[in-house]
């Protein structure tokens, strides 16, 4: 396998006693559009702390770029464009001024780039940031992130906040962006939608763990749906039985299987579910 | 160093105005302060520009500095940016210290120049003076930063932490040895910043670089703790039951300042030198070898005193130390009680006791009564107890040979002898003078043992004359009035009282005083007051109008807050005297007449007046 | 309306406990610390007690513009004010809900103020030892007190209203207030604090009814401003001063610039403050104005840098010749090793005193000084100065308040010895005498010079203190005066002592005795007072006080008990309260009345006058470069 730009091995992480990351694994090959998918709360901002160096993890191994790190130092911190899931900026700043600022610290920032994008994403750079609305910002720090044309970009949940079409145009951007330039992209979201639209890749976190991890054809295959059921529903071996559950006044009872071949042994006939679907009967309780 | 150096353009983005406007504050401030100093009379230096420049706006424009470059970044939550860009914590920390340090080395720098070039007109600087001054406000400027900036990283802590400190160092001051004017930072700008011009401060020096140190330290730890979460989280605004705890932990920190009396570190009081006779718990000064055998006997029988009451009063705790001293220009009847600091310094009293005139009965009595009120905490001279104080002291001291109750039985020309009037003893004092309520006091004494019995007045006064219980529980028990009725029976006692005073002659002189307020000029009042004697006044008599201003409320007027106009009574004649233009409409004031006649010094009236 | 008030008081339940411990705090500790039967309704509450200081006004100020910022921002910076317009109440009555319950707050601070210092007075039954209760005077206090804190409450509204632009602006009132009151007296009435300092005539309160006239009706716009404000533009008006706060501009105006402006009137205060009120102008003289020239010249000694003014070169010169001599006789009569070069400034040209001293400088005037004796003299008073600070290692000033009569007499009387002055020295000791004699002082009026400050006149630290210095050094030793300095500087000196354990426990250091010292010292006056009695009886007792007013002028008559020279010369001092400064004391000369040759009028300006109730004092100076002979400080008012 090409080395991996992101890998996590067995990564913890404890505020007093809330386990926030419990043996996380994850991995993330150059190129790929990874989308990291969690509920609220499920470790997904830490996470992301933590491959920043923002928070030191209190176990497992992390690499970036193939190196282990604890604390990512600062040169590989200059490889890494970095979206917050909210912006801290300093208000009191234009946005020209604030990418002046920020170009001080990368030695690859490329004025250029940063300009084509706040130019597509009509960014006014002579207005102070403290003006701006959400979503201005939200664009003024990917144009920021990818200024310094970063081999690696991490988003943390990037459309939180935006309108439906400013949240496709964001998204239509990354992906656009990964295509031309062949950036990993690694972003968070509890919206399903999104991963559907721009990963490659698809992780899912549940209270801190892997619950699954492949590619959203694969996540897609993974669980099935039997509706109408009569009777007890049926068993397999490595088939699971996620949920049995009565729902529009119908009944459904979700199967999930790590090979989607074990699932004939049900010996019955099973529907597809949407995504959204998948991922709420993998998360729910 | 590129990252560092795009901090510092940040900061200085941020502050740079602000910065401007400091520097041209700075100036202008240093041109009002030398301008102070050079027209001020009490200037020693134009250096004082300078040192009042150090000590009181340096550390006001730290502490702005101090909330511009650390409390906001954490306030607005921008250290998030920061920590999400690749540079190191200790990079923003470094940057901010090193900016803030440099703007306010920078202020005292261009204050001691704007100063010493002032100076230098007309005063004798030198290198190594200018020197030790820089060096000390450098490092004072070191050492507040240090702190101010680690006070910065406690966010809504920062100001109850100034605020305990402040408490804690006022307390350490007032209250130990620790003197706060001359440690470390604090005596590196002292008085001594531009007064001393050679020696180093080098103790000073290390404790303040020491405390630097300390502070920077531990605001790096702050900053850098949890990764920066622990600052973060001292950032956030103070919830009100925060609030509320430093509030109720700041009013009860003022009532014990206000309570707590800290205790200096003092040897006890005592008398020095040779010339001192001592017996057990007594000292008696005589300042010349020639009052020495006069000294030796009111020792002995001073001491003896003592400790009769002492048995008499059933006192568990000793007398605390007596002294007497030897007061040469004290009238043989006058004497004085000197209050002494230290609860361990006793009781300390001065009497001319070298005068072949003086009394040295009527001395160890009023020494007795002194010591008593000590031994009770002053519960002794409390109003309705005073009588019984001054009664028990006679009754130690002249034993079976009561005084002459003449000063008493004047009195008695005037009031009826009930226990009512000994409840106003202070009352009676004022009305008739100190000798006749002592008279009094001593006479009602002497009739209770007369009609009970001496065992019965020893009860009696153990039980008034008793060292009270703390606070209001000293309050508890029966009243004065019903532990007097219940050792005696009052009217019995009251005859008998009465009829002693009716066989005494008081030997003064029958005499009436006049007192009336004349206009002067616009709202100035003179005092014209006198005497008539029935007959010839007497030739050795004197007469005296007492006076004192009084305050809006009635307290005790004391002997010594008493002005004394005296007058020889064969001088005073038909028109009187005149106390010219001392008051003035709407004062209210004590007036008195008193007149010394051999039998002792009595008042023939006593008012309280609001002039009109 | 109900609801809204009950809620309001409930979210200022905590302003309701600080309240009740600031005003009744003293209920904790006083009943188990004093007997109160024996404490006086005066002494358990300091506020009525006259001349007191703003202490409890500022504390009650503080208090009510708390509660208001509490009430009002807050709830904006909350965000919950939307919820309450979403309310059908009107926002007037929300207006109304939070001032009364703020009113509520402050106002039942008064009510418990009254009710436990009531309590605690109540065990006094006395009705003599007392200061006992008065129902006039209890009442006026507490409409005094429900009156002030309600214009606290108004300005705290005022200024929460406008948020961090509002606070700013009022602190710099209030300092400008506070500067005004030392520059122009008069205008102490604008300080809000002021209305709460009591002041009695006789035994009634007095009350300044302009002043609370003016503070009520700028409280009532204050509170109108802050509803009209409130109601329709506050948060646009909040919206608005952030945005002109963010500009450069407004950041002048506004935030830091304001702040420097406030700083900035704090160095302002520092140097009137320096400068002190200002006397009424000397009466112009026949001799000859001299001037330093701004040229100076500069000398070395052995023991002195000097610098002096070029133009009385000739006059420095005689002076220099004999300095070092003085250096070593006071070197010799205080023990001392020869320290440092001391710094001599001689182009010191005061008219508050002859020179002064701090640690190794010096300065003295030569300007006007054409006395070459006194000169002596003063510059050896300002070098034992000097050699004092050294001795001690500073510890004399920290102990000022027991020490300064130590200073000056010791050094008068080290001056007197190297740099004798008889007529002086001898025209001191009669004042010094007669002051003793005639107002029957004792050495614990001199020691102490807060006391000595309350009653007497404070120059009498130079003629008393040398007396006290020739009985200490003829009782405890020729070196006692050197001795007691360095005693002052030893190891483990306890500290923060009272000034009479103070000298306990210095001259017991040095092996001499307080009350033999001041045996001595008494002695010493009483043999003064004998010896000099025709210079005292040329000094006249002086009566008097306020006479009246003549518009704008105070009338303050002398009368004199006895015919005095001609060329005696009268004046009248007027401070404030016994605790001012000598820098808060005003001198007004007087005029004598030529058809009645005992009477004197000082004519002294209404401006000058510190407030309505003030103290005087009425001097007679016989010798114009000599010490005054002064009776006690008295009570006076402004009719």
């Amino acid at each position: 396998m090409a080395d991996l730009l992101v890998e996590t091995r067995g990564l913890t992480k404890r505020y007093g006693k809330v386990r926030a990351l419990d043996s996380l694994d994850l991995s993330v090959g150059p190129g790929e559009v990874y989308g990291f998918l969690g509920r609220n709360g499920a470790g997904k901002s830490t996470t992301i702390r933590i491959l920043m160096g923002i928070t030191k993890p209190d176990g497992g191994v992390v690499r970036l770029f193939g190196e282990p790190v604890r604390g990512t130092p600062v040169h590989l911190r200059q490889k890494i464009g970095y979206v917050a899931q909210e912006q801290s900026f300093y208000e009191w700043m234009t946005a020209a001024r604030l990418a002046k600022f920020v170009s001080r610290f990368y030695p690859t920032w490329d004025d250029a780039t940063f300009l084509a994008q706040a130019k597509a994403q009509a960014i006014p750079l002579d207005r102070k940031v403290g003006t701006f609305s959400g979503g201005m910002k939200m664009k003024l720090a990917l144009a920021l992130a990818l200024g310094h044309r970063p081999p690696l970009l991490i988003l943390d949940e990037p459309s939180a906040g935006l309108d439906p079409v400013a949240r496709r145009e964001f998204l239509e951007r990354v992906r656009e962006d990964a295509e031309r330039t062949g950036r990993t992209t690694f972003f968070s979201t509890h919206l399903v939608d999104e991963v559907e639209l721009v990963a490659d890749r698809v992780g899912i976190l549940e209270d801190g763990r892997t619950r699954f991890e492949g590619t959203v054809e694969a996540l897609a295959a993974r669980v099935r749906q039997v509706v109408d059921l009569e009777g007890e529903p049926p068993i397999a071996p490595g088939v699971r039985l996620l949920s049995d559950r009565v729902f529009r006044g119908r009944r459904r009872c979700v199967y999930e299987a790590d090979d989607p071949a074990a699932f004939g042994a049900l010996g019955v006939p099973l529907d597809d579910l949407p995504l959204e679907e998948i991922f709420i009967e993998m998360v729910r309780r | 160093m590129r990252r560092l150096g795009g901090l510092l353009l940040k900061e200085l983005w941020q502050h740079g105005g602000v910065l401007l406007l400091l520097a041209a504050f700075v100036a202008a401030v240093q041109g009002i302060l030398l301008l102070g100093s050079a027209v001020g009379p009490r200037t020693i230096t134009m250096l004082e520009a300078h040192a009042t420049f150090t000590r009181v706006f340096l550390p006001l424009l730290g502490i702005a500095l101090g909330h511009r470059l650390v409390v906001r970044e954490y306030h607005a939550h921008t250290q998030r940016f920061l920590e999400a860009l690749p540079l190191y914590r200790g990079e923003v920390l470094v940057t901010k210290l090193g900016l803030g340090l440099f703007v306010l080395a920078g202020a005292v720098t261009v204050s001691l120049a704007f100063a010493a070039a002032i100076a230098l007109v007309k005063e004798p600087l030198t290198w190594h003076w200018l020197t030790l001054i820089f060096v000390r406000t450098q490092v004072f400027a070191l050492t507040l930063w240090s702190v101010l900036f680690t006070m910065g990283l406690l966010g809504r802590w920062r100001i109850p932490v100034y605020l305990a400190m402040g408490l804690v160092l006022v307390f350490l001051d007032q209250g130990t040895d620790f003197e706060v004017a001359r440690f470390g930072p604090f005596g590196l700008v002292s008085e001594r910043l531009i007064l001393e011009r050679h020696a180093a401060p080098w103790a000073e020096l290390g404790t303040s670089l020491a405390i630097a140190a300390i502070a920077l330290g531990l605001g790096v730890a702050l900053a850098l703790l949890d990764e920066g979460s622990v600052a973060e989280s001292l950032a956030k605004p103070m919830s009100r039951r925060e609030r509320v705890a430093v509030g109720v932990v700041l009013c009860f920190a003022l009532i014990a300042w206000d309570v707590v009396d800290p205790k200096h570190d003092k040897a006890p009081f005592d008398f020095e030198g040779d010339a001192v006779v001592r017996r057990e718990g007594l000292a008696v000064l005589y300042l010349d070898e020639a009052n020495r055998g006069d000294a030796e006997a009111l020792a002995d029988a001073i001491a003896a005193d003592l400790a009769r009451a002492h048995d008499a009063l059933g006192y568990e705790e000793p007398f605390g130390p007596v002294h007497v001293a030897l007061r040469t220009t004290l009238e043989a009847d006058g004497y004085e009680e000197v209050e002494l600091e230290g609860e361990d310094d006793g009781l300390l009293v001065r009497a001319g006791f070298s005068d072949p005139a003086f009394d040295a009965r009527a001395f160890r009595a009023w020494v007795l009564e002194r010591a008593i009120e000590r031994a009770t905490d002053g519960r002794a001279a409390f109003e309705p107890n005073a009588w019984v104080r001054t009664g028990a002291a006679a009754l130690l001291v002249y034993g079976d040979e009561a005084p002459d109750p003449g000063l008493a039985a004047f009195w008695a020309r005037h009031r009826r002898p009930r226990y009512a009037a000994l409840e106003r003893f202070w009352r009676t004092e004022e009305r008739f003078g100190p000798e006749v309520a002592s008279a009094v006091a001593t006479s009602a004494a002497f009739a209770f043992v007369s009609v009970e019995g001496e065992p019965a007045w020893r009860a009696f006064a153990s039980e008034v004359l008793a060292p009270p219980a703390p606070g209001v529980f000293a309050m508890a028990g029966p009243s004065p009035r019903e532990r007097f009725e219940a050792a005696t029976d009052a009217a019995a006692f009251e005859a008998r009282w009465a009829a002693s005073l009716r066989t005494a002659s008081s030997g003064v002189p029958r005499a009436t005083a006049s007192l009336s307020i004349e206009p002067e000029e616009g709202l100035l009042r003179s005092v014209r007051w006198g005497v008539r004697f029935r007959g010839a006044p007497p030739p050795d008599a004197f007469c005296a109008l007492l006076h004192a201003p009084l305050g809006p409320f009635d307290e005790v007027v004391t002997p010594s807050d008493l002005s004394r106009e005296e007058v020889p009574c064969a001088e005073l004649g038909e028109a009187g005297s005149r106390l010219v233009g001392r008051y003035s409409a709407a004062d209210r004031v004590l007036l008195a007449i008193e007149l010394e006649v051999p039998a002792g010094r009595v008042r023939l009236l006593a008012e309280r007046r609001e002039l009109d | 309306m109900r609801a809204l008030y009950l809620k309001e008081l409930r979210s200022l339940w905590p302003f309701l406990v600080l309240t009740s411990l600031l005003m009744s705090g003293d209920l904790i500790h006083r009943p188990f610390m004093e007997r109160l039967d024996e404490q006086t309704w005066e002494g358990i509450a300091s506020y009525l007690r006259a001349g007191e200081d703003g202490t409890f006004g500022w504390v009650f100020a503080i208090l009510a513009v708390c509660i208001a910022y509490a009430a009002f921002p807050r709830e904006h910076d909350e965000g919950t004010i939307r919820f309450l317009h979403s309310l059908p109440v009107r926002r007037p009555l929300i207006f109304v809900a939070k001032v009364a319950a703020g009113l509520t707050i402050v106002w039942t601070g008064v009510g418990l103020l009254l009710l436990t210092d009531t309590a605690q007075s109540v065990w006094n039954t006395s009705s003599f030892e007392g200061g006992h209760w008065r129902a006039d005077i209890a009442l006026t206090h507490v409409a005094m007190q429900v009156a002030f804190g309600f214009i606290a409450y108004a300005h705290g509204l005022l200024g929460s209203v406008l948020r961090r632009f509002g606070i700013l602006p009022y602190a710099l009132v209030l300092v400008v207030a506070s500067i005004l009151k030392d520059v122009f007296p008069p205008a102490a009435w604008i300080d809000p604090t002021e209305l709460l300092v009591a002041r009695y005539e006789g035994s009634h309160l007095v009350i300044a009814w302009g002043p609370w006239i003016a503070h009520g009706f700028v409280a009532l716009v204050a509170l109108a401003t802050a509803y009209a404000a409130w109601m329709g533009p506050a948060d646009r008006i909040g919206a608005g001063l952030g945005r002109a706060g963010a500009t450069l501009a407004g950041k002048l105006a506004f935030g830091c610039g304001t702040a420097l402006a406030g700083v900035g009137v704090l160095a302002l205060s520092a140097l009137v403050s320096s400068i002190g009120p200002s006397d009424e102008p000397i009466e112009p003289t026949d001799e000859p104005v001299e001037v330093a020239s701004i040229d100076t010249r500069q000398a070395r000694t052995a023991r002195y840098e000097v610098t002096y003014p070029a133009n009385l070169e000739a006059r420095a010169s005689a002076l220099i010749e004999h300095i070092d001599a003085i250096h070593a006789g006071v070197q010799r009569e205080l023990g001392a090793d020869v320290g440092p070069v001391l710094v001599a400034d001689l182009t010191e040209t005061s008219s508050e005193h002859l020179g002064i001293a701090s640690w190794t400088h010096l300065r003295v005037g030569l300007v006007g000084e054409r006395d070459v004796v006194r000169l002596h003299h003063t510059f050896a008073h300002e070098t034992v100065h000097a050699f004092q600070h050294r001795l001690s290692d500073l510890r004399q000033g920290d102990a000022e308040r027991a020490t300064h009569f130590f200073a000056e007499g010791s050094a008068e009387h080290v001056a007197f010895r190297v740099a004798p002055n008889g007529p002086a020295h001898r025209q001191a000791r009669a004042v010094a005498a007669a002051t003793w004699a005639r107002h029957r002082m004792s050495s614990d009026d001199l020691i102490d010079e807060r006391a000595l400050r309350r009653r007497f006149d404070t120059s009498l630290v130079y003629s008393l203190g040398d007396r006290w210095s020739a009985a200490l050094a003829s009782t405890c030793g020729d070196a006692a005066i050197g001795d007691a300095l360095r005693a002052m500087a030893r190891e483990g000196a306890p500290r923060d002592l009272a000034p009479r354990a103070f000298w306990e426990d210095t001259l017991r250091a040095i092996g001499c005795d307080l009350e033999s010292v001041d045996a001595a010292f008494d002695a010493l006056m009483d043999a003064d007072a004998e010896e000099l009695t025709d210079v005292i009886d040329g000094l006249p007792r002086l009566g008097g006080g306020v006479a009246g007013r003549d518009g704008a002028t105070v009338r303050v008559v002398a009368l004199l008990d006895r015919d005095v020279d001609p060329s005696m010369t009268f004046f009248v001092r007027l401070r404030s309260d016994p605790d001012s400064e000598d820098t808060e004391t005003i001198t007004v000369r007087g005029q004598r009345d030529p058809d009645a040759p005992r009477r004197v009028v000082h004519r002294v300006s209404r401006a000058l006058i510190p407030s309505s109730r003030f103290q005087l004092q009425l001097c007679a100076l016989d010798d114009p470069r000599g010490w005054p002979f002064c009776e006690t400080w008295q009570w006076a008012s402004v009719p």
